[in-house]
């Protein structure tokens, strides 16, 4: 198969998502997980640049999350890694360019490693909570829940057409990937004025689509609203999920349990 | 039989100056089904999205019994008149098989209770309750076909119209199609190149060339005439060719 038909089969797989919904993660309110969602992402964020100890504790959340949700951690590595990258790109400069020493557990260790080992564990809980987010809670049920936490329409359906239709038009990008392919005689690259031409039909047949789809909303009535948010029922167990874990991110930062 | 849909001298041409439609005049009568055919780019699609509003009319008129298709009386007319687009795709864009078939009644206004109930009974309607709670991308091409029409009959409407609806199935699925076609009431306005089909199902066969009428009746009158169809670019049906 063409690399580029493989990377972009790869990505078909990993968007391609079924939610368990027989999981006790399944069955939370996602209101609940994505506020405890937002609050756990907002309180590893606001830890300065140099934690790396103080963040451990926070690990608890996503191993949570994936036992309950019995998501596999290969799924979850497989979606961590492609945006891994970023975050390695974003602190691998640290170590070159904060040449200073920080203290931790009195033993002395560069500043810039540190830092970046930060940025690298911040990232790995932020993502890792994100994605346990989505896969553990199907697209409508999070449209929803965005629809009752006064999310603008115009955002909900922006991300509701892009998990609904992103899959389809990696597939348009496979089946142009392997006609170029199949006439390409064994040649490496595209070669830019080729690439262009291919982008520019992805993008007018993206058009198309987008027009027909428009047609079709329009025939059955749409004013606008996509997302109806009156169909979830919050219980006492969402209750307790939510404070316990809020508690919980709060204690930690606070020093309220001790620290390593 | 009275007229449910009436066209009067439409026209109609696309921005790059293509004439897709020109003066055309037909009318459909209430309860039966209508099969328009021509080759590609005779203007049947474009006819057809007429009918709902999705294009109107740059010339001339479409009436839906006494109310005329314009930008006013869209929200009655698509009351009244399905359209099951051909790519099942860009009909099912919803999370949930169900979500997808409550989108209409859910924007005409209907109470949750009664959308449950229109649901259920467009998905029995074509034979496929156990997949309300389906993602639309995991269903093979007939059952999305299907889910496209359950999608229009929630609402109710009085007329159906199908652009392709066999394109793409294989004979087993086609079987059923044109089976479930044949079970509706409706008034049903049926643009295809599946000509066995039209002789299927159909009541009255258009052929249309080059965005015009080029010959009307029965199915056995249009599908005897080789002649004509050869000029426009088909042929006759193979259950016709062949016995």
């Amino acid at each position: 198969m063409d690399k580029n038909a493989q990377i972009i089969s790869g990505a078909i797989e990993v968007l391609h998502r079924n939610v368990d919904t027989g999981t006790p993660a399944a069955s939370l309110d996602p209101r609940a997980k994505i506020i405890v969602t937002a609050v756990f992402v907002t309180v590893v964020v606001s830890y300065s640049k140099y934690s790396v100890l103080d963040l451990l504790p926070y690990f608890a959340f996503p191993l949570f999350l994936i036992v309950i949700g019995s998501i596999s951690l290969k799924a979850l590595f497989k979606r961590m890694l492609p945006a891994a990258v970023f975050a390695v790109m974003v602190g691998i400069a640290n170590p070159f360019l904060d040449p200073n020493q920080v203290v931790i557990n009195n033993y002395a260790f560069s500043a810039g490693w540190v830092s970046f080992l930060s940025i690298l564990i911040r990232f790995s809980l932020c993502a890792a909570a994100a994605f346990l987010l989505i896969l553990t809670t199907e697209m409508s049920r999070i449209n929803m829940a965005l629809k009752y936490l006064g999310v603008p329409d115009v955002f909900i359906n922006q991300m509701f057409f892009m998990e609904r239709y992103i899959v389809l038009l990696a597939d348009e990008a496979l089946k142009i990937s392997r006609a170029r392919a199949a006439r390409s005689f064994g040649k490496k690259g595209y070669g830019i004025t080729v690439f262009t031409n291919i982008i520019t039909n992805l993008l007018l047949r993206t058009y198309t689509r987008a027009e027909n789809i428009f047609n079709a909303m329009q025939s059955r009535g749409f004013t606008g609203t996509l997302v109806r948010g009156n169909k979830l029922k919050w219980k006492l167990y969402d209750t307790l999920f939510l404070l316990s874990w809020i508690i919980f991110f709060l204690s930690v930062k606070f020093n309220l349990i001790g620290s390593f | 039989m009275t007229t449910h849909i009436d066209i009067k001298n439409l026209s109609y041409s696309y921005p790059d100056g293509t004439a897709a439609l020109k003066s055309l005049s037909l009318s459909f009568k209430e309860g039966q089904t209508h099969a328009l055919i021509g080759a590609n780019g005779a203007g049947k699609s474009t006819l057809l999205l007429h009918l709902n509003g999705t294009v109107l009319p740059q010339c001339g008129s479409v009436f839906i019994r006494d109310c005329e298709v314009s930008k006013k009386t869209l929200y009655k007319v698509r009351q009244q008149v399905g359209m099951v687009f051909q790519n099942p795709d860009d009909q099912l864009f919803m999370s949930t098989v169900f979500d997808d078939v409550a989108f209409g009644p859910s924007n005409m206004g209907m109470k949750e209770e009664m959308i449950d109930e229109c649901v259920d009974s467009a998905l029995n309607q074509v034979g496929l309750k156990h997949l309300a709670g389906r993602h639309p991308t995991h269903l093979s091409t007939g059952e999305k076909k299907r889910i496209s029409i359950a999608t229009v009959l929630a609402m109710e409407p009085d007329i159906l119209v199908l652009d392709e609806p066999s394109a793409g199935l294989d004979p087993g699925a086609r079987r059923m199609l044109i089976n479930l076609l044949k079970s509706f009431a409706h008034t049903k306005i049926i643009a295809t190149h599946d000509l066995d089909m039209a002789l299927d199902t159909a009541d009255t066969v258009t052929l249309l060339y080059q965005g015009e009428i080029f010959a009307q009746g029965s199915p056995v009158e249009i599908f005897n005439d080789r002649k004509k169809l050869e000029q426009c670019g088909l042929e006759q049906p193979l259950s016709i060719s062949r016995y």
